[in-house]
């Protein structure tokens, strides 16, 4: 969090070129029509995000992003286009495209209102010393130790109710393949 | 018998080719030997046991021997000599079957040993006469009892003379026997 | 971001020489520039090694099955990775009409990168390094998964059905794979207590491969398998599958594949060295004949051994068929690799700051687990095996039949 480089210009640059590269990823996921370059728009969009965190200093997150999303996700998600035959044209609009766009908009509203109005800086301005300082940087971090703690301490319930979910999915995928 | 035990003796066996000498020829500058029965790309073909029968040309299976003869004059007789005005054998069809030379009466065409007879134009590949009357008579020994009985190599480089590449009794025959052969015959 | 400067001394030496020679307004492209002078040498290391190591590969398998390799082009024929180079980049670049444009461009591209990205967290020397991340380890882990994805994205923009086959087979090889490759590490980094790269280096005293007998094991199959490699190169069958995900790429696109096949090799060896082999510093027990080679020498000889043994393995074990392949990830590397970290963990957790002797004792047990692993497959196996015999009974046939 210390350190020269955060707040020279040259930190904003690529900010900037990460974050626009990541909303022309999203946009395009939104707007082609042929599936399987939206796909690859979305595994865009998930580096990006990767690139993101790893300039918010969460770098444990950033890799579990690549791994998982950009990784696994992806390829769920072209092994399903796969199976659909005709990609080019992926999902036509219909008549419900009014609606449709009052509704996105509200939902932008909300987002938008939400985001301006919500203090993010937690600590305010006040000036904490170096002490306290380094505690607040060591509860917040994202270094593994930390977050290996909070999950086996503090969210071991919500860390065993997933691991129950995969093994029924696991148990459930080979039933089905089983039952045929 | 623990799992890895075969993985591990083959991979054994692979260390220890580390150790061994390659067999590898290295063309152009060392060439493989071949067995003397070897059919070669060239053909030995004996001017004086040929009557021009073109025995060898109906035999062939692709049909590549190419033989023009005219009487000879030399000889009236019946079981004369025919005068070769072309013998071609086409290279780049055959198939190196040995059938012209299991057809041949006379033992006048013989396999060749040689296998570096790549051209890079396709008209090129073909065997004419004059090529056959100038080659280096050594008979690869495919299909010739004669020749194999008594060791000969064509690599050796020692050629074999018309009058001891025959299949006939011991006495090897003279010209005059060879030109005279049908008309004795009767 | 941390402070790159700390633990970086070629970086903060390069960024001094660079602050020195531009002018006080441009001190933000020191920064820069030395970014870039460090990846220009480490990704050029890395494609030497890769061509010189296709080379190497060809001679070395060669005289595994007793003949010579490649020794036309050059003196011993050292000029034919060039010659390779040559070939491909005069080759016709075909495209298939169905195939997509962007996914047809992007797969070698992505495949190239991916493999090139890893390289920046393997440390060359106690402070020559490109980033030392604090999840090095998870990240060296987590790149190959875009090369999952890009093979997945050839097979599919070639337009081609056996393409997309091949390449579906292969992909669900690879997340099979990835599984039992990260959870081997995990032993490791119960002993190191960091996933940086430089701190497991530091912390092996006895290199890992000694400590962790199975999960090199596991790492090393996986590892195979992640790169395609024999006894795992289903994809390259040609007579299965037609050369699979990349049949229709030809000229440089294919050159650009088979750099990344290779390319893989190499840095999946520099991970090995620096994992298990103690990285730059010597392996060998008695820690004090470091100065004989400088580090950077050391890295790169273990990473020839270990490219050297991915050669010799190829040499010497037929190709599985992919049932044979899942089988082995899910029923045999995974549970290994669980088995690996259990025990790691709970002899962690008896002794948190082993002294030397306890290492050694710790070299037992896990050499001791790893038989009696081995044994108990050995006997499920053979169990398996000898069923058919006991069955077989003779039957007494009747004298007289009325």
């Amino acid at each position: 969090m210390t350190g020269g480089i955060e707040e020279s210009g040259i930190f904003t640059a690529i900010w900037w070129v990460i974050a626009t590269l990541t909303v022309a990823a999203a946009l395009l996921v939104v707007f082609l029509q042929d599936l399987v370059k939206a796909a690859m728009g979305l595994i865009g969009t998930f580096l990006g995000i990767a690139g993101l965190f790893v300039m918010l200093n969460a770098e444990f997150l950033a890799v579990v992003q690549i791994l998982v999303y950009a990784g696994a996700v992806s390829i769920l998600l072209i092994f399903g286009i796969m199976m659909i035959r005709d990609t080019q044209r992926g999902s036509q609009a219909n008549s419900l495209r009014i609606p449709a766009f009052a509704l996105g908009a509200v939902l932008v509203g909300i987002i938008t209102f939400v985001v301006l109005d919500t203090q993010w800086n937690l600590l305010g301005e006040a000036m904490l010393t170096a002490a306290v300082q380094a505690g607040v940087e060591e509860a917040f971090s994202d270094s593994p130790p930390v977050l290996g703690g909070l999950l086996l301490r503090e969210f071991v319930l919500p860390l065993e109710a997933a691991a129950l979910l995969l093994t029924a999915t696991l148990v459930g995928a080979i039933a089905l393949v089983k039952g045929e | 018998m623990p799992f890895g035990l075969g993985i591990a003796k083959g991979m054994m066996v692979t260390l220890r080719n580390l150790a061994r000498k390659p067999v590898t020829v290295q063309y152009p500058e060392q060439r493989v030997t071949q067995n003397p029965r070897f059919r070669g790309e060239d053909f030995v073909w004996y001017e004086e046991r040929c009557t021009g029968c073109a025995s060898c040309a109906k035999y062939c299976p692709q049909g590549i021997i190419k033989i023009v003869t005219s009487p000879s004059g030399e000889q009236t007789q019946e079981g004369e000599k025919y005068k070769l005005e072309t013998f071609d054998i086409e290279i780049a069809r055959c198939m190196f079957c040995g059938l012209c030379v299991e057809a041949c009466p006379y033992d006048a065409l013989h396999m060749g040993t040689g296998f570096e007879r790549a051209m890079p134009r396709k008209s090129d590949l073909v065997i004419t006469v004059d090529e056959l009357r100038a080659s280096a008579k050594r008979p690869s020994t495919w299909f010739r009892p004669q020749l194999q009985d008594r060791g000969y190599d064509p690599a050796s480089g020692e050629e074999v003379s018309w009058q001891d590449a025959g299949r006939e009794a011991t006495v090897a025959p003279t010209y005059d026997d060879m030109l005279k052969r049908w008309v004795e015959k009767r | 971001m941390e402070s790159s400067f700390d633990k970086n001394a070629l970086f903060a030496n390069l960024n001094d020489i660079f602050l020195d020679l531009l002018p006080e307004s441009l001190s933000w492209m020191a920064y820069l520039g030395t970014g870039l002078t460090i990846i220009l040498i480490m990704v050029n290391a890395v494609l030497m090694l890769t061509a010189f190591g296709t080379y190497m590969e060809r001679r070395v398998l060669g005289r595994f099955q007793t003949r010579l390799g490649p020794n036309r082009v050059g003196p011993f024929g050292l000029l034919q990775p060039l010659a390779d180079l040559l070939k491909l980049i005069t080759k016709e670049d075909l495209r298939p009409e169905s195939a997509d444009k962007i996914t047809f461009f992007l797969a070698p591209v992505l495949m190239v990168t991916s493999m090139l990205v890893v390289v920046a967290v393997v440390p060359f020397g106690k402070d020559s390094f490109l980033a030392d991340l604090n999840i090095g380890v998870l990240y060296l882990v987590g790149i190959p998964t875009i090369a999952t994805v890009s093979m997945f994205l050839g097979g599919w923009g070639s337009g081609n059905r056996f393409a997309l086959l091949g390449a579906a087979r292969a992909v669900a090889m690879l997340i099979s794979y990835e599984v039992p490759m990260i959870v081997s590490l995990a032993g490791i980094l119960i002993l190191a207590g960091s996933m940086s790269l430089v701190d497991v280096v530091q912390a092996q005293q006895i290199p890992f491969i000694l400590l962790q007998p199975i999960a090199f094991f596991v790492f090393l199959v996986s590892a195979s398998a992640e790169m395609n490699r024999s006894p795992f190169d289903l994809m390259e069958a040609e007579s299965e599958l037609t050369a699979g995900f990349h049949t229709e790429f030809s000229g440089m696109r294919f050159g650009l594949l088979q750099l990344a096949e290779f390319g893989e090799v190499v840095v999946t060896s520099a991970i090995l060295a620096t994992l298990f082999l103690r990285g730059w510093e010597n392996p060998f027990i008695p820690a004090d004949w470091q100065q004989v080679l400088p580090p950077q020498l050391w890295l790169i000889g273990k990473m020839l051994f270990f490219m050297l043994i991915f050669t010799w393995i190829r040499a010497t074990l037929p190709r599985m068929r992919i049932d044979q392949v899942m089988a082995f990830a899910w029923k045999v590397l995974f549970p290994l690799a669980l088995i690996n970290m259990f025990v790691t963990a709970a002899l962690v957790v008896a002794w948190p700051d082993p002294t030397y002797t306890q290492l050694w004792i710790m070299v037992g047990v896990n050499w001791a687990v790893a038989i009696g692993c081995l044994t108990g497959y050995t006997l499920s196996r053979g169990r398996h095996r000898q069923k058919p015999t006991e069955s077989v009974r003779l039957v007494q046939i009747p004298a007289e039949v009325n």
